[in-house]
């Protein structure tokens, strides 16, 4: 939700850690259909993850034991496994809020995850899918993404690596 | 669905203001472009209308927009700096803030002793000379 | 009201109930309801990890992983269900890095294990490195990766769909599963689920008790559901406390610390485990760590100024461990206690973490009506289920396992069973039950409320019903519980309206709960004995002789119509491995 303007996790922010001298303001996130009270409607947020693809597209024959993959490879795609899927990153965008049809960072950063998992063929889809007018151009860099994400995660640097890919066409 | 307020502004960050500033210093210049274009244009209707204009705009109102007017400029240079960096090198949305405040810094640098120069002219017409 | 029409049902959409769609989905026409969204299921919460016997980094088997089960659960697990699960257990782990999981590696590139408590290699001798395990969010990877291929199985979600009945027809005289009633949170609708096979993937119950690492949502709603249709729950007496919880949250801290080397000290900075478990110290299970805690401050080496906690000490450990393998719950330290675990000493204490018990099942998962019968198209698996394959006390990682190798049999079986028969007509009335239900709480003006209760089961759960446990506190449970149930007919809620009226769906809730607390303190005060998770002060050893069997608690009817609870109990099975002391 939004607390003193800011979207946060309700469960991890302290009220010690607000300034209790004036009242606390509580609202619901930005961006997404207002049903009641603090709740959102959450379907258009689940909408868009679901149209990156976000699951694994392996290539190749399965293997009968674990797929490989070194430390190195793993790690490079570490940040973007920690989202939760709390819509704060998405709700915080600007540009979210004034046009709907944009994927949001929350689906960038699905997206960004598989595209850079070693085991993943599916990264030729996914950059096509974002290759649109909606997907990842709409990005401005705002920031607003990194800063509310509760888990830490580098939203905007995750959004640039795929801006990237597609620049250079290289994963 | 009801259409409701959309309550309080957001507090974004540093992010977020500096595109907010990036948008309008655009949005003014453009629109600056649009009336220099159209003034400048009055050299081809006859130059007695061009200098008329030129000279109507000789005044401290007009020389303090003009200080606004490099001052916009130059912010929306530089940051068009800092997004391209953001954009195109691999480190860049990491060091995102470290590069507002460089652009902030220069900006300062340049703008201060930019803007003294800018309207010495028009203390010296209103006061009197400095020296 | 709506009625829709399904082969298989699923309720709940945790890692059992996505597991069991995964499967059920590609063979017969599935649904899955959950009272939330999937991915905020409480598998999500998961950290430490999940075990196999892939002997990736040292040398394993599934024998000792089923030695290590049995012994762990003090040989109260049924032994055919447990060399079921660890033989499974290689292919559960392989079959979610095939989905995508993105486990640790090791720098041979294969999938990464590390000790866990209780985990052994040959019967005991010493730990062993059999947890997979992703950072320490293992649940979450887990909970994502199934969420993510139901998406591309295109697997049909109910969301905020809350189960409040299961429907079951009388056929031939054998009840005979129908389908279920659903309340709609955003419009508060009922629907009417017709279906061939239903399968319960609800969870467990752990906010019977004001300590808990449980979620809010965590209100045992499937097990209450069947209790109240006559079907027995098995062994609820069984809780697990989990050692290491933040001191005076119960948030959790994983078991996985200990894993990475994390100690645990008393007031005086003694590693006090040495004196419980000689041989593995702080990774023996976790019943025994929750009971050697208690003792600790019981006898007045506690910590804190007032002395009611111990310490996790990771400050030996390096940083960069710390950062890489345990950043979730350095950053719980650091946000709700404000310690930074590498360089301070964490205050920790036990905290009501997992149900060993629930809706009785075979090892087909289909869940029994009495100590033999089936009942046709009803299905149960992960904490919610007792199979048993955790008996009175479970081993760290084999929940994460659990869920994904019985989720993966109901999956099957329920969708095997669908294909083979009709759909059996909706009782008379179906939806009755359930509108009385939410009707009578919505319009009621009694005067009690529902937090109030709520609390006050919780204290005395905490308070009498919590690690150790003996006939007077126990019968003090039973006192406040029995009185809050009385309570409970005269509870009102503020919300009347229809949409989103969490009010009224935490009313619902609390029934379930103190109906499960009730069996809870009933079948500790019955077990005479002191057994895994179960530990009476007043019988302090194991008492294989009177007590070496499951409780099934029935809710039953007296001619004045009064409900009461009736015990009855289970053979344990045993192939292997006959009861020994619990060592370690």
């Amino acid at each position: 939700m939004r607390i003193n303007g800011r979207n946060r996790l309700a469960c991890k922010s302290l009220v010690k850690d607000l300034d209790i001298s004036k009242p606390i303001t509580v609202e619901a996130i930005k961006g997404l259909p207002l049903e009641k009270d603090l709740v959102v409607d959450m379907d258009p947020f689940f909408a868009a993850y679901r149209s990156v693809l976000p699951f694994l597209i392996p290539a190749g024959h399965e293997p009968s034991k674990d797929r490989l993959q070194s430390a190195e490879e793993r790690a490079r795609f570490d940040d973007t496994t920690k989202c939760i899927l709390c819509a704060c990153c998405t709700t915080s965008c600007p540009v979210y809020w004034t046009d709907d049809q944009y994927f949001g960072p929350a689906a960038i950063v699905a997206a960004n995850r598989f595209i850079f998992d070693s085991r993943d063929a599916g990264s030729e889809q996914r950059l096509e899918i974002l290759n649109a007018k909606e997907g990842v151009w709409r990005c401005r860099t705002t920031f607003n993404c990194t800063d509310a994400c509760p888990r830490g995660i580098e939203v905007t640097k995750a959004i640039q690596e795929v801006k990237r890919a597609l620049i250079f066409r290289r994963v | 669905m009801v259409s409701l307020p959309v309550g309080t502004l957001y507090r974004g960050g540093d992010g977020m203001w500096t595109w907010v500033l990036h948008r309008i210093t655009g949005v003014s210049v453009f629109f600056f472009l649009l009336v220099h274009v159209l003034d400048t244009a009055l050299v081809r209707v006859s130059p007695e209308s061009y200098d008329l204009v030129i000279a109507s705009y000789k005044t401290p109102i007009v020389n303090l927009l003009e200080v606004g007017l490099v001052g916009a400029v130059l912010y929306h240079a530089l940051n068009g700096l800092r997004i391209v960096l953001i954009d195109f090198w691999a480190k860049g949305p990491r060091y995102q803030r470290q590069m507002t405040w460089a652009i902030a810094t220069v900006w300062i640098v340049l703008m201060v002793p930019g803007a003294f120069f800018m309207l010495k002219h028009t203390f010296e017409a209103m006061f009197g000379s400095t020296s | 009201m709506q009625t829709h029409s399904f082969d298989v049902v699923i309720v709940g959409a945790g890692g059992a109930g996505m597991r069991a769609a995964l499967e059920s989905s590609t063979r017969a026409h599935t649904a899955v309801l959950t009272k939330l969204y999937p991915t905020r299921s409480h598998t999500g919460a998961a950290q430490g990890g999940m075990c196999a016997a892939l002997a990736n980094v040292e040398e394993d088997n599934w024998e000792w992983h089923t030695f290590d089960t049995v012994k762990g659960g003090d040989y109260l697990v049924d032994q055919d269900a447990a060399e079921i699960m660890c033989k499974e257990a290689i292919d559960a782990v392989l079959d979610l890095e095939k989905m995508g999981l993105p486990f640790n590696r090791t720098p041979e590139g294969r999938i990464d294990q590390r000790r866990f408590g209780g985990h052994t290699r040959n019967h005991g001798e010493a730990a062993v490195r059999r947890a997979c395990y992703a950072a320490d969010r293992t649940g979450h990877m887990i909970l994502q990766t199934l969420y993510q291929n139901c998406i591309k199985q295109d697997v049909e979600f109910y969301n905020e769909f809350y189960v409040l009945d299961l429907l079951m027809t009388d056929v031939d005289g054998e009840q005979v599963t129908s389908g279920v009633v659903a309340y709609e949170l955003a419009t508060g609708e009922i629907h009417l689920f017709r279906a061939k096979s239903v399968i319960f993937a609800t969870g467990g119950f752990g906010k019977v008790w004001k300590t808990t690492s449980n979620a809010h949502t965590l209100t045992g709603d499937g097990m209450g559901i069947v209790y109240r249709k006559g079907i027995p729950l098995e062994d609820m007496e069984f809780y697990q406390f989990h050692p290491t919880g933040l001191a005076g949250l119960g948030v959790l801290l994983t078991e996985g610390a200990r894993g990475e080397g994390g100690i645990l000290r008393n007031a005086s900075g003694e590693r006090f485990m040495e004196r419980y478990a000689p041989t593995i110290k702080d990774l023996a299970p976790r019943d025994m760590v929750s009971r050697s805690m208690v003792l600790e401050v019981r006898e007045g080496r506690g910590a804190g100024p007032n002395k009611d906690y111990v310490y996790l000490d990771l400050t030996h450990l390096p940083k960069e461990q710390i950062e890489a393998k345990l950043p979730d719950i350095t950053e719980f330290s650091r946000t709700y206690l404000g310690v930074d675990p590498v360089t301070e000493l964490v205050p920790v204490f036990p905290t009501a973490h997992y149900a060993m018990g629930g809706i009785p099942t075979n090892v087909q998962t289909q869940v029994l009506r009495d100590n033999e019968h089936v009942i046709p198209g009803l299905y149960a698996a992960g904490e919610c289920a007792c199979v048993s394959v955790h008996g009175s006390n479970r081993l760290g990682t084999n929940s994460l396992l659990d869920i994904n190798v019985f989720g993966r049999r109901a999956g099957i079986a329920a969708a095997e069973y669908a294909n083979t028969v009709n759909h059996v007509e909706l009782p008379e009335d179906s939806q009755g039950y359930t509108i009385t239900l939410v009707e009578q709480l919505r319009s009621s003006t009694g005067s009690e409320r529902v937090a109030v209760l709520r609390r006050e089961m919780q204290e005395t759960m905490d308070m009498n019903a919590q690690v150790y446990r003996t006939e007077a506190t126990l019968k003090q449970a039973l006192d406040d519980v029995q009185e809050l149930k009385r309570r409970y007919k005269n509870v009102s809620i503020q919300d009347k309206g229809v949409r989103y009226n969490t009010d009224l769906l935490e009313a619902i809730e609390l029934g379930f709960l103190l109906d499960l607390a009730e069996l809870v303190v009933i079948g500790a005060l019955e077990r005479k004995e002191s057994r895994g998770g179960h530990a009476r002060e007043d019988y302090p050893t194991r008492d294989d002789v009177n007590f070496m069997r499951h409780t099934m608690a029935y809710r039953r009817t007296d001619e004045g119509g009064r409900e009461y609870v009736e015990l009855d109990y289970k053979p344990v099975v045993i192939t292997r491995y006959q009861p020994m002391e619990r060592k370690y």
